[in-house]
């Protein structure tokens, strides 16, 4: 048997309720949950080997939000760090500052040194994106986890929005419409993957991309993973609201969990 | 019996120059006056980008040609060329670079001949480091060169005063092109061709010519713009010339040293801020250097704005420290360190 703990923030509800609703899908894996809003995982401490709250705050969530009563890191076997910001929001300010050539939106432009974008080389972008996403929280958790577990930590992609964003107005999703209305989705999703990838490895973690077959226009998810998501409460089923789009259904959380346990299986193969 | 030393002020004096911080501020009264909201420009050596860092962080008007957005952590940007100075031009040691830069922004002059190619990658031979992995092609290199220029134009034209800090006469030419290259070719990319490569050393003279061409570009782009010149404290890292590193250190400071004086003394709307004399005279408690002997040392850059920011009539706060963790790390001429070991 081997012994998965998720920890998140809230998206760690998707994988829950994914658990939950099916855990014979997954035969030999045993999972735990614990998880924390906003930030409040980095205000923990592992004290004789026990995941413990530094703050009221994090302590309240460790209660509240885990699924075992005690967490100690270093019984499983992985733990997954999931969401906590390893987002394409969260690279979107550094594309809409920086472009590179090969964007349809830097083709597109007629004067680029009046645009109101810099222009630098891919990799600089990357590099940049990879930077900010080192400070979010999953990257910081994993940095924060990771010496205190036997196996890997894995960071598993926050779920791009969902593509419900599309037509409407929805708070802070300007620049997704931007952006693909200029066409740069491509771009960005595949600079977003490597700078996810960069930044979740200097954290001494193994990143996770969000299964490919929930993603639409490769910057959003579809509207079929993110309907009827729930939020992460001390009581499992809470739906978040109707005009939620930044958190993924259960059906989204099998996916993960599928990638997870493929993860583990692989590398058990290797070793 | 009275003589003319007599009739000078205090700080003419060593004592009344030396004895006193009134004494000692006034080594520094500027004609190219700076206020909070005066458009200010750097460019230049290592130094140049404390400076302008202090200077935004005590609420002074630093343009930047070339921003990178606010989330991105500065060390990730410094290392691509970015909030060290107004321009991702990278370190401008030379006055020559500077004049040549200034003239390339003029024209929109892109040479094609100075594209470095290294291992399917492509580097600005003008500055070399900007792009730590080089870009795809020897087009995006002329493409981003000519963005770049233009950038650096249009941010000059909004620039009251530019602030130009002086740090070698000691460079590298390319004889193809008759331009002086930042770094010399091997160090941060290109190969060093000795047929093609030549080494120069400035003199005096052709500092001066070069200064006075500088503030002849300026005031093509910005008409009114005043010129603060300032002579880097910091050491060479290495020379090319087979003497001692300390005393081509001595040399080249002191070449650049005369000239700052010759070109400030023959223009108003210039001025010498003397960086160089309060980091490392004893008598403004220097030398400040760090443990190496040549990195400037937080509290003597402290000092330096101290005196700088009163002098402007801005040290109604602490001068401020952008980044109290920011290093020289991104100076091309750290390259050649490397190269020592």
């Amino acid at each position: 048997m081997k012994r998965v703990l998720f920890i998140g923030n809230s998206h760690v509800a998707a994988m829950r309720a994914a658990w939950l609703a099916d855990r014979g899908r997954w035969p030999g894996i045993s999972a735990a949950f614990a998880g924390g809003h906003r930030n409040t995982l980095l205000e923990t401490e592992i004290r004789d080997g026990v995941l413990c709250g530094r703050s009221g705050a994090a302590r309240s969530a460790l209660s509240r939000l885990s699924s075992v009563p005690v967490i100690r890191p270093g019984d499983y076997d992985a733990v997954v760090v999931t969401g906590c910001q390893v987002s394409v929001a969260a690279i979107l300010p550094v594309w809409h500052g920086l472009r590179w050539v090969g964007l349809p939106s830097v083709a597109a432009a007629g004067d680029l040194a009046a645009a109101p974008f810099g222009l630098c080389g891919r990799e600089t972008a990357v590099a940049a994106m990879a930077g900010v996403l080192g400070t979010r929280l999953g990257p910081r958790l994993a940095a924060h986890l990771a010496p205190h577990v036997r196996g890997p930590v894995h960071v598993t992609a926050q779920p791009r929005a969902s593509a419900t964003l599309r037509g409407g107005r929805a708070p802070h999703t300007y620049l997704h419409r931007v952006a693909l209305s200029a066409g740069d989705g491509p771009g960005i999703s595949a600079a977003f993957e490597a700078a996810a990838g960069r930044a979740v490895a200097a954290a001494g973690g193994l990143y996770l991309p969000q299964p490919a077959s929930t993603i639409a226009g490769s910057i959003l998810t579809r509207a079929a993973f993110m309907h009827g998501a729930e939020r992460l409460t001390g009581t499992p089923g809470t739906a978040q609201p109707d005009d939620d789009i930044r958190h993924a259904n259960a059906c989204y959380g099998a996916l993960v969990v599928d990638g997870v346990v493929a993860a583990l299986r692989a590398s058990a193969t290797v070793m | 019996m009275t003589h003319p030393y007599a009739g000078q002020p205090a700080h003419a004096h060593w004592r009344g120059g030396t004895g006193t911080r009134a004494g000692r501020d006034a080594i520094y009264r500027p004609r190219v006056r700076i206020g909070r909201d005066t458009p200010v420009a750097t460019a230049g050596s290592c130094f140049a980008h404390h400076f302008g860092a202090r200077l935004r962080a005590a609420g002074c008007t630093v343009l930047d040609a070339e921003p990178v957005p606010p989330p991105v952590p500065d060390a990730v940007a410094r290392a691509a060329g970015y909030r060290v100075f107004s321009g991702r031009y990278g370190n401008v040691y030379t006055a020559r670079q500077m004049r040549q830069l200034l003239s390339d922004a003029v024209t929109g002059a892109v040479d094609a001949g100075l594209v470095w190619q290294d291992g399917g990658r492509f580097r600005d031979a003008l500055r070399p480091t900007v792009e730590p992995a080089g870009l795809g092609s020897a087009a995006e290199v002329l493409l981003h060169r000519e963005v770049h220029l233009e950038r650096v134009r249009r941010m000059l034209s909004g620039a009251a005063v530019f602030v130009f800090t002086l740090g070698l006469t000691e460079t590298w030419e390319d004889r193809a092109s008759g331009r002086v290259l930042p770094v010399c070719p091997g160090v941060a990319g290109g190969r060093f061709d000795p047929a093609r490569h030549v080494f120069r050393n400035f003199t005096v003279a052709e500092v001066v010519d070069d200064l006075h061409a500088i503030r002849d570009l300026l005031r093509k782009i910005a008409p009114g713009i005043g010129t603060i010149v300032t002579v880097s404290p910091v050491p060479l890292m290495a020379t090319a010339t087979g003497t001692h590193v300390v005393t081509a250190s001595s040399a080249s400071k002191a070449v650049l040293r005369a000239a700052a004086a010759e070109f400030t003394q023959t223009a108003d709307d210039t001025d010498y801020l003397p960086s160089y004399e309060i980091v490392t005279h004893p008598a403004f408690g220097g030398p400040s250097f760090d443990a190496d002997l040549r990195t400037v040392s937080s509290e003597g850059i402290d000092r330096v704005m101290e005196i700088v920011l009163r002098a402007h009539g801005l040290s109604g706060q602490a001068p401020g420290r952008a980044d109290p963790t920011a290093t020289d790390d991104h100076c091309d001429e750290r390259l050649l360190e490397a190269f020592a070991r």
